[in-house]
C-alpha cells in the first residue's frame, strides 16, 4: 500500500511535468511544422534562471518562477524571430537547426555555470504531509498543484480566447488561416514564446526536486516526445493523458528495473509510429 | 559540370598522393597520423549518412550500428580469441543485418517521426550496451588487440604501428569511397535524389523507392559497423559512451557543414569535425559551440554546405522560403 501510493504520487509529479514538455512542443509543432530539439535546453535554462536568481539575485522562490517566465519568454521571442522563423515549415531543416542550437545552449551553459550538479532550496524542503496515514511531500505537491493550474490556464487560452483560436485555426491550415487576417508572424511568435515559457516553467518546478546541471535537458525532451506520440500529435487532452501515462510507466519501470527502465518509453515510442502513429487522441 | 574535369582530377591526384605518403615524411610518433586515421574514418561514417540524407530520410541513429559493429567485433577477438578479420567482417555484416530489418520497418515512414524512430533505436541500442553484464557495462571492453595479418612461413604484416594501421584504413576508406562515389555520379545517384524530391512523382514513374531507400541505409549501416570495429582496435577500448546521439549528431554535422546534396560534402565535414578541435585545443569548452554555431551558419548561409561553393558553382543560391 505504502508502496503503491508513492510510486503514484511520483508517477502524478513526474507525468505532469512531462505533459507540461510535451504541451510545449506539441505547440510549437502543430503552429510551426518544427520538432523542436532544443526544447530539453529550453527547460534547462528555465532551471538555471532560477538557480542564479536564487543564488545571485537572492529573489525568493516565487519571485525567481517569476524571472524564469521572463527570461525564457524574452529568449523564445528572439529565438523565433532570430532563427525558427526563417525554417517555419521546413521539417527536416528546422530539425537540423534545432539540434545546433541544442549544443549551443547546452555548452553556453556548461562555461556559464560548469558541468557538475547543482541544488536549488525551496520553501518546501523537508516538509511533508499525511494522506490517508502515506507521507507525502509538500514539494512534490506544490509541483503537481502548479502543473494543474497552468494546464487549466493554457486549455482556457486555446480554446476560449481568440489568440488561442487563432492558434487553433493556424494548426490546421496556415494558408486558410492568413486568408481569415489571421497575423500569421504575430501567432507564430506566440505559440514559440509559449511552448519556451512551458518548457522553462517545468525545469524551475522540478529543479528543487532534482538536481541541475547543462545536461539534465535531454530526457524531458524525449519524454516528451514519447508523450507526445502516445497522445496524438497536437491533441492538447491527448498530451495530458499521454503525461500522466507514461509518468505512471516510468516510475513503476524505474522502480523495478532501474536505468533500463528509460527503455519502455522508447519501446513506446517505436511501437506507436510503427502501428499507430496517430496516438490515442490525435486524428489524422 | 563537365568542362572543368581534368581541373578535378589533378586536385583529387594530389590528395591521394598527399595521403599516401606525408606518413612516411612525418613518422609513427606523429600526431598528425592520428589525426588523419580518425579523419578517414568519420568521412566514411559521413558518406555513409550522406548517402541515407540524399533520400530525404534523417537518421539520429547512426552511431548505434557503429556500436553493434564495435561491439561484435571486439567480443569475437577479446572474449573468444578470435582472428581480427573474421571478426571484423562479422561486425559489418550483423550490423547490415540489423540495418535491413530496421530498415524494412521503418524506412516507410519519413521526416520527424523517422528522426524520432531512429533516434529511439539508438538509445535502445546504447541502454542495451551500458546494462546488460555480458557487454561490459559502463566500462565498455578494454584490450582490444589490433589486426595483424599473416600467411605462415611467407610473411607477417602486424598493424599495431600508427602507421600501419592508418595504411589498412586508407585502403578501406578508399573503398568505401570508390563505392559512394559510384552510387553518387551514376544515375542510381539521381533516382536517390528524386526520392527526397518527389517520392510520390518516382514512385508512379515506376522506381521502387523502398528498395533502394533500404539498399543505401545498409550499405550505410556495414560501413559504420566496419569502422566501428576499426576503430575500437584502433582505440583499444570502447564504452557505451562511444555511441551515444552525440555521435549520430557529429555525423549530422558533417553532412550539414560538407553538403549533402555534393560529392565532396563528407571530406570537408569530416575535415571540420576532426580540425576544429585541434584548432581550438587551447580553448577545448568552446569546440562544441563552434560545433553548433557553424550548425545554425550553414543552415542559414550555406544550404548546400562547403561542397557545394566547390562544386554547384554559380548555381548556389539561397532558396527563400515562400511567403505565407
Amino acid at each position: 500500500m505504502e508502496l503503491i501510493s508513492q510510486l503514484s504520487v511520483n508517477a502524478l509529479t513526474l507525468g505532469l511535468s512531462y505533459v507540461l514538455m510535451a504541451l510545449g512542443l506539441t505547440v510549437i509543432f502543430s503552429i510551426m511544422g518544427i520538432v523542436n530539439f532544443a526544447h530539453g535546453e529550453i527547460y534547462m535554462l528555465g532551471a538555471f534562471v532560477l538557480y542564479a536568481a536564487i543564488t545571485v539575485l537572492h529573489l525568493n522562490f516565487f519571485l525567481g518562477l517569476l524571472a524564469v517566465v521572463i527570461v525564457v519568454g524574452i529568449l523564445g521571442i528572439v529565438l523565433e524571430r532570430f532563427m525558427f522563423r526563417r525554417f517555419s515549415g521546413q521539417h527536416l531543416n528546422g530539425l537540423v537547426l534545432s539540434l545546433g542550437l541544442s549544443i549551443l545552449l547546452q555548452n553556453i551553459a556548461l562555461i556559464i555555470w560548469g558541468g557538475e550538479a547543482l541544488s536549488v532550496s525551496s520553501p518546501f524542503r523537508g516538509h511533508q504531509f499525511f494522506l490517508f496515514g502515506v507521507p507525502v511531500s509538500v514539494e512534490r505537491m506544490f509541483v503537481t498543484g502548479v502543473s494543474i493550474i497552468i494546464l487549466f490556464l493554457v486549455y482556457f487560452f486555446i480554446t476560449r480566447t481568440k489568440q488561442g483560436h487563432a492558434m487553433q485555426a493556424m494548426s490546421q491550415d496556415v494558408e486558410a488561416a492568413a486568408l481569415q487576417g489571421i497575423s500569421i508572424k504575430h501567432i507564430g511568435s506566440l505559440s514559440f514564446t509559449l511552448g519556451c515559457v512551458l518548457a522553462g516553467v517545468a525545469g524551475a518546478l522540478l529543479a528543487p526536486i532534482f538536481y541541475v546541471s547543462p545536461f539534465i535537458g535531454g530526457m524531458p525532451v524525449f519524454k516528451a516526445f514519447v508523450v507526445i506520440v502516445l497522445g496524438g500529435l497536437g491533441s492538447v487532452f491527448g498530451a495530458f493523458v499521454g503525461g500522466i501515462l507514461l509518468g505512471v510507466i516510468d516510475s513503476v519501470s524505474l522502480y523495478y528495473l532501474g536505468t533500463m527502465g528509460d527503455m519502455a518509453g522508447f519501446l513506446i515510442l517505436i511501437l506507436f509510429i510503427l502501428f499507430k502513429p496517430t496516438g490515442l487522441f490525435g486524428y489524422e | 559540370m563537365n568542362n572543368n574535369n581534368t581541373g578535378k582530377k589533378i586536385i583529387f591526384a594530389i590528395l591521394m598522393i598527399a595521403l599516401v605518403f606525408f606518413p612516411l615524411i612525418v613518422g609513427d610518433d606523429s600526431f598528425l597520423v592520428y589525426i588523419s586515421t580518425l579523419f578517414l574514418f568519420y568521412f566514411v561514417l559521413g558518406a555513409g549518412l550522406n548517402l541515407i540524407m540524399v533520400t530525404g530520410q534523417l537518421s539520429l541513429g547512426h552511431a548505434a550500428f557503429m556500436g553493434v559493429g564495435a561491439y561484435a567485433c571486439a567480443l569475437l577477438t577479446v572474449k573468444l580469441q578470435w582472428a581480427f578479420w573474421p571478426s571484423w567482417i562479422i561486425g559489418g555484416a550483423l550490423a547490415g543485418i540489423i540495418a535491413w530489418v530496421l530498415g524494412r520497418i521503418t524506412l516507410r515512414i519519413k521526416g520527424t517521426y523517422f528522426a524520432i524512430l531512429t533516434f529511439s533505436f539508438g538509445e535502445i541500442v546504447r541502454l542495451i550496451f551500458a546494462n546488460v553484464p555480458f557487454f561490459g557495462g559502463m566500462n565498455g571492453i578494454l584490450n582490444i588487440p589490433a589486426p595483424s595479418f599473416s600467411i605462415p612461413g611467407l610473411f607477417h604484416i602486424s598493424f599495431e604501428g600508427k602507421i600501419a594501421f592508418y595504411y589498412l584504413v586508407l585502403v578501406f576508406s578508399l573503398l568505401c569511397f570508390i563505392i559512394y562515389f559510384r552510387i553518387k555520379y551514376s544515375p542510381l545517384g539521381q533516382v536517390l535524389k528524386s526520392i527526397s524530391e518527389a517520392d510520390f512523382l518516382s514512385k508512379s514513374c515506376g522506381i521502387d523507392i523502398m528498395k533502394y531507400k533500404l539498399f543505401v541505409f545498409v550499405i550505410a549501416s556495414i560501413w559504420a559497423g566496419m569502422v566501428g570495429g576499426l576503430m575500437g582496435s584502433f582505440i583499444t577500448f570502447i564504452s557505451p559512451d562511444s555511441f551515444t546521439v552525440v555521435e549520430s549528431i557529429n555525423l549530422i554535422l558533417i553532412n550539414v557543414i560538407g553538403g549533402v546534396a555534393t560529392i565532396s560534402g563528407p571530406v570537408f565535414g569530416a575535415l571540420f569535425l576532426i580540425g576544429i578541435p585541434e584548432l581550438i585545443r587551447g580553448a577545448k569548452e568552446y569546440q562544441m559551440i563552434v560545433f553548433g554555431v557553424a550548425i545554425v551558419l550553414a543552415l542559414f548561409f550555406l544550404p548546400n554546405g562547403v561542397g557545394g561553393l566547390f562544386e554547384l558553382g554559380k548555381k548556389v543560391k539561397v532558396k527563400k522560403k515562400p511567403e505565407h
